[in-house]
């Protein structure tokens, strides 16, 4: 789970300002309009079918995305690939955990 | 600065393989909070924003000359988004100004060399909150305005009522607003036309709030509006990031 904060429009208070944004892997969860407060989030369901064919495609292109990788900064890649490996299990359960909590 | 003089034109060809420079803005208006994020740089299905605009520009066989223009805070975070996200790509970042017009300009300032030589002849200008503009829009103005001078994609503007000066609402298809079209990016030109029409835009001190505007005004280019796409959409409500990612997703993230 991420949250950044970023300048958007808002539909409730119609001021252009800050919103916090919140991710699940890739997927856009919720939004919250840091002057008025309002919401908007993906439906539960909506978002859990979405986030299924997401990583659907994560998987299927990460293979390709790392020989990328690892042709473009062979020393990081190296450097950097056993402990992105060990933090991916924790990685997705924190996902899917915060999927399933609906935050 | 003086201006430039405008060469012999190239003739209503289209632009050749790799002649095409594509503009993408990300500048802003530089009113933001200072700690938000600037828009083009929200992570959209696994990248950036604005990387999607040179995954789509860089399928155009056309195009061959990349700039992003960026706020001066935003270089470094742009700097490592494209040596991720576009990679093989060779991106000339540029710092652009205050205004959309002035981020213009720079990266016209910036492109004055190839211009003018003739290895760029045509500009592509896009703005970097829009995603989706694919392959296919980009091949379509790109071409269209190497073959008549420039070139904007346009969509009918729907629910748009014109009122007369008397207050009364005209009859759809009559009158002043009987052609009234909603305009996108990217927007194309000939390069040296353009170029020059920015050069004289400053000397006369004249700001456009679109490419289009200071060509049409400092420039003889024909303009002609290709067909937009109702799915390039330019993010500006967190709706817009949804919908953005649910049409990615749908088009298995490879666009038209």
């Amino acid at each position: 789970m991420n949250t950044s904060t970023a300048e958007l429009t808002c539909v409730a208070c119609r001021r252009e300002g800050p919103h916090e944004l919140v991710t699940a892997g890739r997927l856009l969860q919720s939004t919250r309009c840091l002057s008025c407060g309002h919401v908007v989030r993906h439906e539960q369901r909506d978002l859990m079918a979405a986030y299924l064919r997401d990583l659907e495609h994560r998987v299927l292109t990460k293979p390709g995305r790392l020989v990328r990788r690892a042709v473009r900064e062979p020393l990081t890649f190296a450097r950097e690939l056993p402990g992105a490996l060990l933090r991916q299990p924790a990685k997705f359960a924190g996902e899917l955990s915060a999927l399933l909590r609906g935050r | 600065m003086p201006s430039r003089p405008v060469l012999p034109r190239a003739g209503r060809r289209p632009a050749r393989p790799g002649t095409t420079a594509a503009v993408v803005l990300a500048g802003g208006s530089g009113s933001r909070v200072a700690a938000a994020l600037n828009k083009v740089y929200l992570p959209l299905a696994g990248r950036r924003v604005v990387s999607w605009s040179f995954s789509w520009a860089r399928e155009v066989a056309e195009i061959g000359t990349f700039v992003l223009v960026v706020r001066p805070e935003d270089a470094e975070l742009a700097e490592r988004t494209l040596r991720r996200e576009a990679a093989g790509l060779h991106v000339r970042l540029v710092v652009g100004g205050g205004t959309r017009h002035e981020s213009e300009q720079a990266a016209l300032d910036h492109l004055a060399d190839p211009i003018m030589d003739g290895a760029v002849e045509v500009v592509a200008v896009h703005d970097g909150a829009r995603p989706l503009a694919g392959p296919s829009l980009w091949r379509s103005v790109v071409r269209t305005a190497g073959a008549v001078g420039g070139a904007v994609p346009a969509l009918p503007a729907v629910g748009v009522l014109t009122v007369g000066a008397d207050g009364h609402p005209v009859v759809p298809g009559t009158g002043p607003g009987a052609g009234l079209a909603r305009v996108q990016t990217p927007q194309a030109f000939r390069a040296r036309e353009l170029l020059k029409a920015y050069d004289d835009a400053r000397a006369a001190g004249y700001q456009g709030t679109d490419t289009s505007c200071t060509a049409e005004r400092h420039s003889n280019l024909t303009v002609q509006a290709v067909a937009g796409a109702r799915t390039n959409l330019k993010i500006t409500y967190p709706h817009d990031l949804f919908l953005a990612e649910r049409l990615l997703a749908e088009h298995h993230y490879r666009l038209p």
